[in-house]
């Protein structure tokens, strides 16, 4: 793909992201909730071996290496397998959730090293694609990379949205939940199907090993400010959106800073803001 | 400065809790006799765990006027204080006999760099004798009973021989005859002139094991003789309804 | 043979070095519950190692090891006074910080670092053991030729196995019962710092050689592989050095000769390779556990 193409594409590109960094931040208060922080990084990790998977299968089947939306069903698969194996594993004697997390972590990302070196060895592999992989690159996405990105984003939304007073009852106060009949288990599972998909959505934009970054931080910041679960959420979405743009716009403005990273940074510094801002609001309140 | 008045276990205003602003327990004051054997009863939550441990120094946010142990701060006499944490805190899939257990509770007085040695494992096997386990010695801890597990903790802290005993819930979940049997080491150690204080949960035994008590429900609501603290009106205030004491 | 000695030889000693430091350590990191710390390590360090790279302007391993020191230290600083500030959990707290840390430290990877080939952050992820290799030298002594990764690795071997032998009983009633052993214990606020700062020292050393994916995976397999037949702490190092030893030599055998194997048209990442082993070998292990001890007596 070009560079001029992406030119002519930067508010796509910047509308994307934001969108992505508003369902990052929507999703996290969730994960925040239900102490799943792990789980992100995991699935972000984990999806490496998927998208190599994707990419050769795309290649042996004549679609090309790089099809977009080959790519995020390849990445989610295996995070999906990955958030799968965790629980499985600790299950077993002397291996708690912690230590199953580490091991499902590192087999996968190990998995994934084994099998990028592979599709670098092949023809059509480039180097670049695993560099932005791994750090994110706003200017090295294609414009059907960006649309899948929408896409995804909007759907995975779409979802939260529908199901939000169910997942509000599961994190927020499982007890009721459970005594109101709720499916706590089913409601779980979708919050993990809500964070693949917002991990897969960001991987190219953030990196895989900062993405989970942009799910925690804005969340965390938004907890800062206080207030009812409805307004935290809509919060966490506006600092997420805010960063991931502010992330993005530093990318391409200066040379050779990875978008993750700028995202992440600038996400950070949010929170920073938002911990003297929350003491105020807390004091105010009281 | 410590003589044989010198109390055990002195606390005055103590208040804790692991969140800021938030005490689990309030004003806490209270003196332990030596020699005494004192249960800590009242209701689930009231903060009876979250107490010894304050006391101990494993609760993020503590105050209080003075807790002295044996007549001074923690910090000089530790390895005269013996912890039995519960029994559910322990993960017992760690990989370790009965006997290495126990062993642990001489490593202290080993001195950090040398190793564990006949006189040390000596020493542990009669720990684990006393309190009745001395066939159990080589057996992982996760192949032990529940009863035997709690055992396993006593005995460790026999093994360090201690002066005062904090132990939480000693008899939660445990058969009959492992209950007597614990009861009347403890007993043994109060006859030697060792102090214990006790997490308790179940107000029917409290009579029949210890001396005295202490009634908390995130404040002291009486202490003293057992008599005294277990009356209606106590149990009332502090569980708020009609406790059955098997009186 | 020649080849073998120049490239497979370096290749193998490093993952075995990786090995005995980091599998000696993740025993206690396992048995502690904290099976995690290692990734938050790597992620806190690397501001650090790029900062002395830096400053000095060359791969010294000095100047890595005290910015790495430095930026681990301020991580768990920053965390702890997150965690005070607000009523964030610890695991939010830790990730935030650790994620921020990693960030800066790609930030100045890429902006500044990347122009030189050394700190090459793919390498940093993946290791190098590739590039590893020995040239015997031809009028100085054989151990010139050495890679230096090999004596870092080296020396944090013999740091790691040395504090384990040193504070093992310490080790062990800290992780068996922490309030029992920090009451009673000789010095247990020492001892925990110490295992922070000698895990750091190993992630740290081996981070150039073998990457953080193996690094992640050395911290915690070998120890989950001993577990289930571990009868002692003493018996689950033994083991897990061993079985780590095995996997970490095969499975870089198997991978530098993928093409051969597998009909790849390259080798194929050999730290991946052993992390993706060591992973899959803990379920295995635990299945040989459950066969073994339903056979009777």
């Amino acid at each position: 793909m070009s560079t001029a193409a992406i030119g002519a594409n930067t508010l796509g590109v910047l509308a994307g992201c934001m969108l992505f960094g508003a369902l990052a931040g929507a999703v996290g208060t969730f994960v925040l909730a239900r102490r799943r922080a792990l789980v992100a990084d995991v699935a972000g990790h984990a999806a490496l071996p998927g998208v190599a998977l994707a990419f050769l299968a795309g290649e042996a089947l004549g679609l090309g290496g790089r099809t977009a939306w080959l790519l995020l069903l390849g990445g989610a698969s295996t995070a999906l397998l990955a958030a799968w194996c965790v629980p499985a594993l600790a299950r077993l004697r002397r291996v708690g959730p912690d230590a199953a997390t580490a091991v499902v972590l590192a087999g996968f990302f190990g998995l994934g090293a084994v099998l990028f070196s592979i599709v670098q060895g092949h023809p059509a592999g480039s180097q670049g694609g695993l560099r932005t992989l791994l750090f994110g690159s706003a200017a090295a996405m294609s414009r059907a990379e960006v649309i899948a990105l929408t896409v995804l984003a909007l759907a995975t939304l779409a979802l939260l949205a529908a199901f939000f007073r169910g997942l509000t009852l599961v994190a927020f106060d499982e007890g009721f939940a459970r005594t109101a009949g709720l499916p706590v288990r089913a409601l779980d599972l979708l919050l993990t199907l809500l964070l693949v998909a917002t991990v897969v959505a960001g991987m190219q934009l953030a990196g895989i090993v900062l993405v989970v970054a942009m799910i925690i931080t804005p969340a965390a910041a938004a907890r800062l400010l206080g207030g009812r679960i409805g307004r935290v959420t809509a919060v966490a979405a506006i600092i997420g959106a805010a960063t991931a743009a502010v992330g993005t716009l530093a990318s391409r403005a200066v040379p050779g800073v990875p978008t993750g990273a700028a995202m992440t940074l600038a996400a950070t510094a949010a929170l920073l803001v938002a911990v003297p801002l929350g003491h105020l609001a807390k004091a105010a309140r009281a | 400065m410590t003589g044989a008045a010198t109390p055990a276990l002195e606390v005055r205003s103590l208040s804790a809790g692991y969140l800021r602003d938030e005490p689990v327990v309030r004003d806490i004051s209270f003196t332990l006799a030596r020699g005494s054997m004192t249960a800590l009863i009242g209701p689930n939550g009231a903060g009876k765990s979250t107490l010894i441990k304050a006391m101990l120094g494993l609760v993020p946010f503590v105050g209080a006027d003075r807790i002295a142990f044996l007549g001074a701060d923690l910090a000089s006499v530790r390895k005269r204080v013996a912890y039995i944490p519960q029994r559910s805190q322990i993960d017992w899939n760690f990989p370790a006999s009965a006997l290495d257990i126990v062993a642990m509770g001489l490593y202290p007085s080993l001195g950090l760099f040398r190793r564990a040695n006949r006189e040390t494992r000596e020493k542990a096997r009669g720990a684990l004798a006393a309190v009745g386990l001395a066939d159990a010695a080589r057996a992982q801890i996760g192949a032990l009973s529940g009863g035997q597990q709690q055992r396993v903790l006593v005995a460790r802290a026999l093994a360090q021989d201690a002066e005062l005993f904090l132990l939480d819930e000693p008899f939660a979940n445990i058969d009959a005859f492992t209950e007597t049997h614990l009861a009347e080491v403890l007993r043994g150690l109060r006859d030697r002139g060792r102090t214990i204080l006790a997490v308790h949960h179940d107000l029917r035994s409290v009579r029949t094991h210890f001396d005295s008590a202490i009634l908390l429900s995130h404040a002291i609501v009486a202490q003293g003789a057992v008599a005294e603290v277990m009356t209606d009106a106590t149990l009332a205030r502090a569980y708020g309804f009609h406790a059955e004491t098997g009186a | 043979m020649n080849a073998a000695l120049a490239v497979d030889l370096p290749a193998i000693a490093a993952a075995l070095l990786a090995t005995l430091a980091c599998g000696t350590l993740g025993n206690w990191l396992v048995l502690r519950k904290e099976a995690m710390t290692g990734d938050a390590i790597a992620h806190a360090v690397l501001p650090g190692l790029v900062a002395g790279f830096l400053v000095t302007g060359t791969r010294s391993v000095t100047a890595m090891f005290i910015g790495a020191a430095l930026a681990g230290a301020a991580a768990v600083v920053l965390a702890t006074l997150l965690r005070r500030a607000t009523r964030l959990e610890s695991g939010a707290a830790l990730g935030v910080v650790f994620t921020a840390f990693f960030a800066l430290g790609v930030l100045l990877l890429e902006t500044q670092g990347a122009r030189q080939v050394d700190l090459d952050p793919e390498c940093v992820l993946f290791g190098s053991l590739e590039t590893l290799f020995y040239a015997a030298p031809a009028d100085a002594p054989w151990y010139a030729g050495v890679p230096s990764e090999i004596w870092t690795l080296a020396a944090a071997a013999l740091l790691a196995i040395a504090f384990s032998a040193l504070f093992g009983k310490e080790l062990s009633s800290l992780a068996f019962d922490p309030s029992h052993a920090r009451l009673a214990g000789r010095a247990p606020r020492f001892v925990e710092r110490a295992l922070l700062a000698v895990v750091s020292a190993a992630i740290v050393a081996s981070f150039a050689a073998v990457g953080s994916v193996l690094v992640l995976a050395l911290l915690v397999c070998p120890a989950l592989i001993a577990a289930p037949h571990a009868r002692s702490v003493r018996g689950q190092i033994a083991i897990s050095l061993a079985a780590g030893c095995v996997l970490a030599a095969g499975g870089y055998l198997v991978a530098a000769h993928a093409e051969t194997l597998f009909r790849t048209r390259t080798a194929v990442n050999s730290a991946g390779m052993i992390a993706a082993l060591l992973a899959l070998a803990v379920p295995c292990s635990h299945l040989v556990r459950s066969f073994v001890s339903r056979r009777p007596a």
